[in-house]
């Protein structure tokens, strides 16, 4: 039973741009502390973010190849996911991070991509100069003790839809690490093989028990 | 120009090298590795690469750009549009943590002598990693540049302009010279970084060498190869003739002797390089080389921008 409305939020920073690390932790922040609705959040927490974002930022003093840089803003993805008690989940997400819900059945829901061939260089992303919101996507359904959830980041969410479109069960293997040493061991090695592409990877499990 | 070769496909292949012009038939022979696919290596902090730029820096380079340019020395607009690339290449490398030292950069003159040009902190230094030239320009100017005002009109900003040496314009022309320096630059250099994509060696010239023929010197850098292919010789012509330009030849067709033996020298242009300049609607074709002729400031920047353009960073 849950003792309150959980949500959980996922962004994903463009490095080539300033400061994106930072504006990705503000977004997932300023997300999972609201209480309003997932495209009500997704909107104010870009809003807050932006003012937090440019308060830290404008007042550093840079060398000289940051400073254009920090002119034109960080830029970022950001999937957020609320769940009520009377097991319903919506989402909400600008970009190419994932949510994907696994039932008895298999990859039941998988957001805002389906297709491996869709994922490209330029993701619509969230700037820190701006409050415009390209290609915002929303999502809702139901969810049941048993499921398992995932958010995860461009790289793992292309290697994911593949593999479960092989036939495999890739939330299986997911589940089966130990500890982050396993995981890190068998994501070098996807690296090496070419099934991942090499980027940054962030996956984050929710397993619903009874 | 034609390429007889014999032996292996694998392994080196010995090839020969007839060039021609109206009189003279001379021969050169290189070894060139081949091991499968070049121009394709990933540049990374662990696999850098390398750009080297020879200026000439003799007395001629004191007079201005031909054509529309007119106001401009060739000295100081070569000078210029060399600093900007440095700067472009430390912003693209640069993340939040720092600088990212996916190149090693070397600006040598010629002119009275042959020396690395670098300034203030950095002078004397033949090669220098990314973060150093970041982290240390002779000077950063404000200046001013129009940019877009939201409004379909044009307003002036303040920018940055960092350099990190200035225009010289004396004596002579030591083309070979200077192609032998960038030689016993990149030979250790490639040996201790021997998967690198193949460094690139820019040769900006608004003349003909006065110390020999700089065939021979030219040849020798590119026979250096990585495991990734062969040193990569380009070379832009700065002109103070009103003369249409000619970019990225693929024939020794040319206006004249100088300029085949420039084409001669200049190395063709790899895949990556050859889509780019495509997309920028320049005609080029697979043979084309990496050579500039009759180069006022427009094809001397647009030159630059493309040939440094790398297949990816990591």
């Amino acid at each position: 039973m849950l003792t309150r409305n959980p949500s959980i939020a996922i962004s994903d920073g463009a490095t080539e741009s300033s400061f994106a690390s930072l504006w990705a932790s503000l977004l997932v922040a300023a997300f999972v502390n609201s209480s309003a609705a997932p495209e009500q959040r997704l909107s104010s927490a870009v809003r807050k973010g932006r003012r937090v974002w440019r308060r830290i930022v404008d007042s550093k003093s840079l060398p000289w190849y940051a400073e254009e840089k920090r002119r034109i803003g960080a830029f970022a993805t950001l999937l957020g996911t609320c769940f009520t008690e009377q097991g319903v989940w919506g989402s909400v997400a600008i970009g190419d991070s994932c949510f994907f819900r696994i039932d008895s059945s298999g990859m039941a829901d998988c957001f805002p991509i389906d297709d491996e061939n869709a994922f490209g260089s330029t993701p619509p992303l969230i700037c820190s100069r701006n409050t415009e919101l390209r290609s915002l996507r929303t999502s809702k359904g139901t969810w049941a003790v048993g499921d398992l959830f995932f958010w995860m980041t461009d790289a793992a969410a292309k290697w994911f839809i593949h593999q479960a479109r092989v036939g495999l069960r890739p939330w299986e293997l997911i589940a089966s690490f130990p500890d982050s040493a396993a995981f890190e061991s068998w994501l070098a090695s996807t690296r090496v093989n070419g099934s991942m592409h090499n980027d940054d990877v962030t996956i984050l499990m929710l397993k619903v028990n009874g | 120009m034609f390429v007889d070769s014999a032996g292996d496909s694998l392994g080196s292949l010995e090839g020969f090298i007839t060039c021609s012009d109206a009189a003279v038939w001379s021969r050169h022979s290189f070894r060139m590795s081949v091991i499968g696919m070049t121009y394709e290596a990933e540049i990374s902090r662990v696999n850098p690469s390398c750009i080297v730029f020879l200026l000439d820096q003799s007395g001629s380079m004191a007079d201005p750009f031909g054509g529309g340019d007119a106001a401009l020395r060739k000295a100081d607009g070569a000078s210029d549009a060399i600093n900007k690339l440095l700067s472009n290449l430390v912003t693209k490398c640069s993340k939040d943590e720092g600088v990212r030292d996916y190149y090693y950069v070397s600006v040598i003159g010629y002119g009275g002598g042959v020396a690395p040009r670098l300034g203030g902190a950095l002078s004397g230094r033949e090669i220098v990693s990314i973060s150093e030239l970041a982290n240390s320009p002779l000077r950063v100017e404000d200046r001013r540049r129009k940019v877009q005002d939201g409004a379909g009109g044009l307003v002036d900003e303040n920018v940055k302009f960092p350099v990190w040496f200035d225009p010289v314009a004396d004596n002579g022309t030591p083309m070979c010279e200077a192609l032998r320096f960038a030689k016993k630059l990149l030979q250790p250099w490639v040996a201790e970084h021997s998967s690198c994509f193949p460094p690139l060696v820019i040769n900006i010239t608004d003349g003909e060498a006065t110390d020999g023929d700089p065939s021979g010197p030219a040849d020798e850098v590119r026979a250096i190869a990585s495991s990734d292919g062969n040193v990569l010789v380009f070379s832009v012509h700065l002109s103070s003739q009103h003369a249409a330009p000619v970019v990225f030849p693929d024939n020794d067709a040319l206006p004249d002797q100088f300029a085949r033996s420039l084409f001669h020298i200049s190395s063709p242009l790899p895949p990556h390089i050859v889509a780019a300049a495509k997309q920028e609607g320049i005609n080029v074709s697979d043979g084309s080389r990496g050579f500039v002729f009759n180069a006022g400031m427009v094809e001397l920047i647009n030159f630059l921008d493309i040939g440094t353009r790398p297949t990816s960073l990591r």
